[in-house]
């Protein structure tokens, strides 16, 4: 027998080996770590739990957002430890409104849907606006919390879970890194409210960073700044970023505007500004953040910045870092957290406000369409419609009335929508995104 | 009319004292051969030549030349002064002939129309030794011996055929073709004459040939250093200087252009690496020669192009057909590389040694470099002889494990090793991981077979799986003590795997050789890391897997497995039915059907062979193949399989898109190994080394040394092993959906088939590579044996803990109580890799399994799990909702199934700092995020192996409610059957989580209470009012088909069973017994 007759059979096992060792090699698994979140998402859910915490005399809207009725059982919650519940039937594309709370400073809403597809927003007076959210988190961050005289700066933090949660607050200032012993190894039982109050060992302070490491369990976290008459819940990060986006900045006088930044990490952070007002040029500012410490830039009044209605501001820095936009008057400020680009976005306007402008930002550097419709049920007059946006172009779209929602949606996670209620002076309150948590 | 001989010129050239020249006179002048005339040239020194020739000679023609120009020179001198000769004979003059050499010669010239003949030379002084019998040489011109150094002449080389060179000494030469090729170059005056007259004479078409009837004895007193070489130009010169520079020579110009030019730099490199390791080596001479060689041939470039102006004009051979007469490679590089790997660098830079270094190394019994394939060896009949100094540089102290006592030695050293090694796994506490669950007793193993429920899952009705009727018999040979099983398991599957593996080599390689293989499989880290995960079940599969793979080879008819038919049909049951087709063919389905039993990817892993066989057919097929009918064999060993495994079968029939994964799980491909941890086999802790990459290697090697019928079965075994590491990748990868067969039962056909090859590798050193003769391949035989030797260093190392890291304890034993707060059963929700639960489950996702055990940790009732889901469907569905984040009330949906914990395991045992080392295998990241978001599920326990959450909403397996109140869980005295104790109340109703519903009825006070379903899938009884003291029972309510179908299984197993002999056995006793009666009752008449 002829020897080389072996050479075809090898060179076809090891052709078949060495593919399958390339394919195997591009072709890498990893652990998924992300599901489907959000309302809009979990439309097919079989339970979804919505919890907005830190409410004070707010109210609470949910919406149906799918065609199917919905069973939602509500659950609240004072700090005080008092509480009750009630029980209503969502019919599709229904809104269900509740306001009465019963007594207490401050109060957690757990809500669960049977199915999903149902979002909620608080609502307050003075554009308060913010977004109940549907996961809890293992790791919150905050910026540009005020405990000077007049300002009040808490955590309100809500164990969604059935587990006692066990968490440490770390906090960033001015002076340095700070963790307060009676702010570390704090408990929190389960379904269970509490509310950290910063000023307790942050005293006159301004522009204070916080941290919050869950070491079991999962919290609901929102941030409370009382800022003289005007509150804020300030929804916070669940990681620092590199690149930040805020479309609507107003530079209207009388108005205040304000980056704040600190820094987690132990190194420090150069941070670039660059803030678009055609037809003007603004020189970008660029500041840098020492370690654990804090920094902020003034975009409103700055003589560098003419007064000429609202600002594309987006800031760049060196590493992962946290960033505030502090947006208000001379009466008092309310803390925005900067939005994280998504494929789908639902804006929807439940407040007593209405809003004085809307636009959409695609963040990325390739053209992007655009699909905005209106959400089903709402009073929307707008139409369904396509729109083209060029890398980085932020484009104004029709305003939403009050009840009316739209849904903006694309198909990679490039898209910003920041509708700023209609205010005096213009784009001191923000309305957020429904689905954004 | 008369004949006469063709006129032969016998040239004998003799330089100064010339000590043998008397006698080389002496035999040339006995030849029987009419034609001869001698010529004597006196080359140079010619004292006395004249008279000593005429002395011997008187008839001899004697020219003496006044210098000494060499052995060319003067042979040339000589055919100037001969005319209408047919033949020159040149001879030294050292050299004694039989008296029938010229003409044995000239017959051999014109029997095969050589150009060129050349004789049998022998030793001067003891005849029986071989010198020459004619020569090889490689295309770099280094010459090579046709016989071993000492070589006895037993006429084994006897045979007239083709040679490329005719060594100096006696030379026939057509003297036409002499005249064409203008003779030898004088430019080459000696060393290297005869290799570039034969070259040139082969490049003109000429043949050269041995004539071993032809005796000639070689005193060969320059080559030994009796005299010295003294030839104009020669002088201060060394053997290895001019042996060189003349083979560069015979290379420059041996060749056509292009090949010139693709072998020159060949040459050049590796005399660049010769020089170098002599330089490094301090060997001057080496070095002076190799420099001056090239200095040399650069000096006479003109004489090059002129030689290659001759070699044109007399070209007939093609480079091409010039190189078919050669051996292939580099003869001396491959010498070196040989010797240096044997006997280190300062033998292998002598590997051309100068003529009395090799004399003395001859003398003195050294090893003479033959190879190390002798080392192999197996007939050691030469060693046993010991008369001969020669003989006995045959003689190899490397023979290791040749004889039985060797081999017999090597086996009990590796048994008591191995018993050592695994010395803990006798006495050790099991951990409860992989398949390590306690069993049950003898008779409640046999009861799970046989039962109409279990309690998998939600509970299902499906028949008892196989595995358990295979530890209950298996339980019968231990007496019952079946704890005994799993250490057994543990500790002997490895080595009846390796008995396997000798099985299925015997006859076909040399005991040696099985004795290798079988200690390389017992290495393999595949079979350790299953030691130390638990894994009875790929266990049982790495013992059976060589007897499996001996017996398909036989059906398949692979050669040497079986050559021949299979004997004549035996009708079943009578002595002889075994032997039959039929019979083999019976054994092969139940060795398969009982391993299959515990893993059922055995099934995968024997259509693997089929299609490994087919595939190496493809390429080349077996004489024997067109007997055999693989794939219609192969569906009737399925189907006779699923005979025997009825109750599976039928489970698997039943099982719908979940039938695949009978043969595996899905495992997350974030934590599955890479191709490069398949191929070392390292599935766990053991084997990440570089070592563990060297059994393969070898194993790869193996293949590519085989010859004839072992590359014949080494190309089968190849493509098996090769498809089963391409399936488990595709497995682990899912790229065949959701047929994941188990990756480990697949590995370790992988590492049969590697143990396979290297036992053919081993008998291919004994046996092929001695027949290549030395080559390539030896060189891979030296790396081949110290790779095979250090691979068993992680083998080794992962000995010591006397356990092959089977853990101490595990995560499941770790949790101290699963009891939940209330009273009554209560299940616990085991989800994680199903490489890593301690229960099997069923698939949920890629990387997530999920399993359920009754009132805490598993036990010997869910050992194995049904294929079919079928109302655990539920329960997967409920986990597959939290994986995906849609629900956040999990324990609300498993409560009505009775769950109250859930055990999420990242791994199967706890890491202990220092002390135990497990591999992570996490759950989808999204399940543990979703599980710490839910709403009623309490994080209990959170290690990085393990997280236990707490069911909030649990109320018990068994629950009552009253007048629409909360449900409270209900006791029941023994299990869940039995006696429960229910509250006192009116309008109850009690609900159990037990599956099928219709399995279950309520009784109270011997009455059946009417059931409806809840939810779709949970019992619920309407019991009414109760007082607090009725005897309410729920009882087991099914008709034992599962029962049936296991008592039809065993009575088929006990048939055939029988039918191997048995029942020719019981026939005849009958028959004996009776034909003694007719035998008693013949003799009482007769003494009537």
């Amino acid at each position: 027998m002829n020897n080389l007759r072996r050479l075809p059979l090898a060179a076809a096992l090891g052709a078949a080996l060495v593919l399958t060792a390339i394919v195997s090699m591009t072709f890498t698994g990893s652990n998924p770590s992300q599901f489907a979140s959000g309302a809009l998402e979990a439309s097919n859910a079989e339970s979804t739990a919505l919890h907005c915490s830190g409410l004070t005399s707010s109210s609470v809207t949910f919406f149906n957002t799918t065609s199917e009725a919905h069973k939602i059982s509500i659950t609240w919650i004072t700090s005080s430890g008092s509480g009750g519940s009630s029980t209503s039937k969502l019919a599709a594309h229904a809104h269900w409104r509740i306001s009465e709370f019963g007594k207490g400073s401050v109060f957690a809403v757990e809500a669960e849907i049977n199915g999903g597809g149902v979002v909620a927003s608080v609502d307050g007076a003075n554009g308060l606006q913010s977004t109940c959210s549907s996961v809890g988190t293992t790791s919150w961050y905050g910026a540009g919390f005020d405990t000077k005289v007049g300002s009040t700066g808490e955590l309100s933090i809500y164990n969604p879970t059935a587990t006692a949660a066990v968490f440490n607050v770390s906090t960033f200032t001015a002076k340095g890194f700070n963790a307060p012993a009676s702010f570390q190894g704090l408990s929190v039982g389960a379904h269970k409210l509490l509310v950290v109050d910063l000023g307790t060992r942050l005293v006159n302070t301004t522009n204070i960073g916080v941290h919050v490491k869950v070491l079991r369990g999962s919290l609901e976290i929102v941030g409370i700044q009382k800022s003289g008459s005007i509150i804020s819940y300030f929804p916070g990060q669940n990681q620092p970023n590199v690149q930040n986006w805020f479309p609507l900045v107003t530079t209207e006088n009388k108005a205040a505007a304000q980056l704040r930044f600190a820094n987690p990490s132990a190194n420090p952070i150069s941070v670039t500004v660059k803030i678009s007002l055609p037809p003007y040029s603004v020189q970008p500012q660029t500041v840098i953040v020492a370690p654990f410490n804090v920094e902020s830039i003034t975009i409103t009044p700055n003589t560098a910045i003419p007064a000429n209605g609202f600002a594309f501001v987006s800031s760049s820095s060196s590493s992962p870092l946290l960033t505030t936009l502090a947006l208000g008057t001379s009466k008092g400020i309310m803390l925005n957290a900067p939005a994280s680009p998504a494929s789908s976005l639902l804006m929807a306007n439940f407040n007593a406000s209405p809003v004085s402008r809307v636009v959409i930002t695609n963040v990325s550097k390739q053209n992007v369409v655009v699909n905005s419709s209106p959400l089903p049920g709402s009073q929307s007059t707008s139409r369904t419609s396509k729109i083209s946006l060029k890398a980085g172009e932020t484009v104004q779209v029709n305003l939403l009335n009050e009840q009316s929602g739209q849904i903006f949606s694309t198909e990679r996670n490039v898209l910003l929508v920041t509708a700023a209620f209609t205010t005096t002076p213009a784009g001191t309150a923000l309305l957020s995104n429904l689905n954004s948590r | 009319m008369e004949s006469r001989a063709p006129a032969v010129v016998a040239v004998v050239v003799t330089t100064g004292p010339g000590p043998g020249l008397e006698v080389t006179l002496a035999s040339l002048a006995a030849q029987d051969y009419e034609e001869l005339s001698l010529l004597v040239i006196a080359n140079g020194e010619h004292d006395n030549v004249t008279e000593r020739v005429a002395a011997i000679a008187p008839k001899a023609f004697v020219r003496t030349l006044d210098e000494n120009k060499g052995f060319g020179a003067a042979c040339n001198e000589a055919a100037l002064m001969v005319d209408g000769a047919a033949f020159f004979l040149f001879c030294h003059d050292d050299v004694r002939l039989e008296t029938n050499v010229v003409q044995m010669m000239v017959e051999a010239a014109f029997r095969t129309n050589a150009g060129i003949v050349t004789p049998k030379v022998v030793q001067y002084e003891d005849p029986m030794v071989l010198v020459h019998v004619g020569q090889t040489s490689d295309r770099f011109g280094v010459v090579q011996e046709r016989v071993d150094p000492g070589e006895i002449d037993h006429g084994q080389q006897d045979l007239e055929r083709d040679v490329f060179v005719a060594p100096g000494g006696v030379t026939l030469v057509r003297y036409d073709l002499f005249t064409t090729l203008r003779g030898f170059d004088p430019l080459i005056p000696v060393l290297g004459e005869d290799l570039d007259l034969c070259w040139r004479a082969q490049v003109a078409g000429a043949r050269v040939v041995v004539a071993p009837s032809a005796k000639v004895a070689h005193r060969q007193t320059i080559a030994t250093g009796e005299r010295t070489v003294s030839a104009v130009g020669t002088r201060r010169r060394s053997r290895q200087d001019l042996q060189r520079r003349h083979q560069l020579m015979v290379v420059a110009t041996g060749w056509g252009r292009v090949t010139t030019l693709l072998t020159l730099p060949l040459l050049a490199a590796m005399d660049l690496f010769e020089f170098l390791i002599a330089i490094f080596s301090r060997d001057t001479d080496r070095a002076g020669a190799i420099l001056s060689s090239w200095l040399w041939l650069f000096n006479n470039r003109k004489r090059i192009r002129e030689r290659r102006r001759l070699r044109g004009q007399v070209q007939v051979l093609s480079d091409s057909e010039l190189r078919r007469l050669q051996v292939g490679g580099a003869s001396r590089l491959k010498r070196f590389a040989t010797t240096l790997v044997r006997e280190g660098l300062d033998r292998a830079r002598g590997v051309l040694p100068e003529a009395e270094n090799l004399q003395e190394s001859i003398s003195s019994g050294e090893d003479s470099g033959v190879g190390f394939a002798a080392a192999f060896s197996e007939s050691e009949e030469f060693d046993e002889i010991g008369e001969s100094d020669e003989i006995s540089l045959r003689r190899r102290a490397g023979r290791i494990l040749t004889s039985f006592r060797a081999q017999a030695t090597a086996i009990i050293a590796v048994g008591v090793f191995w018993l050592i090694a695994t010395r803990n796994l006798a006495v050790m506490p099991l951990p409860l991981v992989g398949r390590l669950a306690p069993l049950d007793s003898w008779w409640s193993t046999w009861r799970h077979f046989f039962a109409s429920w279990s309690p998998n899952g939600v509970g299902t009705g499906s028949p008892g799986m196989p595995g358990y009727g295979v530890l209950g018999f298996a339980g019968t040979f231990v007496f019952g003590r079946m704890g005994i099983l799993p250490r057994l398991a543990l500790i002997f599957a490895i080595p009846a795997g390796s008995i396997g593996i000798a099985r299925l080599l015997k006859n076909r390689v040399s005991n040696r050789a099985r004795v290798i293989a079988s200690i390389a499989y017992l290495a393999m880290p595949l079979g350790l890391n299953m030691i130390s995960q638990g894994r009875i079940d790929v266990l049982l599969f790495v013992a059976a897997a060589p007897f499996i793979v001996r017996r398909l080879f036989e059906l398949l008819a692979i050669p040497s497995f079986r050559d021949a038919a299979y004997p004549a049909p035996v009708q079943f049951g009578l002595q002889g039915w075994r032997g039959t087709e039929a019979g083999q063919r019976t054994i092969l389905v139940m060795i398969i059907a009982l391993v299959s039993a515990m893993a059922p990817a055995t099934l995968i892993a024997v259509i693997v062979i089929f299609l490994g066989v087919s595939v190496a057919r493809f390429f080349e097929s077996d004489e024997n193949a067109s007997r055999v009918r693989p794939w219609r064999t192969l569906l009737s060993i399925l189907g006779s399989v699923s005979i025997f495994l009825l109750p599976l079968t039928i489970n698997v029939v039943f099982a719908g898109r979940r039938a695949l994964e009978t043969f595996g799980a899905a495992r997350g491909t974030w934590a599955s190994p890479s191709l490069g941890s398949l191929i070392r086999g390292a599935d766990g802790n053991i084997g990440h080394s570089w070592a563990a990459w060297l059994l393969p290697l070898v194993g790869m090697l193996s293949f590519f040394v085989c010859q004839g019928i072992r590359r014949n079965i080494a190309s089968k075994v190849a493509a098996t092993a090769t498809l089963s590491l391409i399936l488990a990748t595709l497995s682990l990868h899912h790229w065949m959906g959701p047929f994941t067969p188990d990756v480990d039962v697949l590995l370790a056909l992988y590492m049969a088939m590697i143990a396979l090859l290297i036992g053919l590798g081993v008998s291919a050193l004994e046996n092929d590579l001695r027949q290549a003769g030395f080559g390539w391949r030896q060189i891979f035989a030296g790396f081949l044996v110290s790779m095979l030797v250090i691979s068993t260093a992680p083998f080794l190392l992962s000995s010591a803990s006397g356990r092959f890291d089977l853990p101490a304890n595990s995560v499941a034993q770790s949790l101290s109580s699963l009891a939940p707060s209330n009273s009554g059963s209560y299940r616990v929700l085991w989800l994680g890799d199903p490489t890593v639960l301690p229960v099997a489950g069923w698939s949920v996702a890629p990387g997530l399994a999920a399993a359920t055990t009754m009132n805490g940790l598993p036990s010997g009732s869910t050992l194995f799990t049904p294929p079919d889901s079928s109302t655990s469907d539920v329960l997967l569905a409920d986990v597959k909702l939290a994986l995906q984040g849609r629900t956040v009330r999990l324990g609300s949906l498993l409560a009505n199934m009775g769950i109250s914990t859930i055990v999420v395991m990242n791994a199967s045992s706890p890491e202990l700092a220092g002390v135990q080392t497990v591999p992570l295998r996490p759950v989808p990241n999204t399940l543990s995020t979703s599980l710490r978001l839910q709403s009623d599920l309490a994080l209990e326990l959170k290690t990085a192996s393990v997280e236990v959450y707490g069911n909030t909403k649990f109320t018990g397996l068994i629950s009552a409610t009253s007048n629409g109140s909360s449900p409270v869980p209900v006791v029941a005295n023994i299990g869940i059957q039995g006696h429960l104790k229910m509250p006192a109340s009116t309008n109850v109703h009690v609900v159990a989580g037990l599956a099928p519903a219709g399995a279950f009825a309520l009784t109270v006070n011997g009455k059946t209470v009417p059931r409806s379903t809840a939810e779709g899938w949970t019992p619920k009884y309407q019991v009414g009012s109760v007082q607090g003291n009725e005897n309410v029972e729920l009882v087991l309510h099914q008709f034992p088909l599962n029962g049936l179908l296991a008592l039809f299984t065993l009575g088929l197993w006990a048939i055939v069973w029988l039918g191997f002999g048995w029942i020719h056995r019981v026939e005849w006793l009958f028959n004996r017994r009776h034909r003694r009666v007719v035998v008693a009752v013949n003799e009482s008449v007769e003494n009537e």
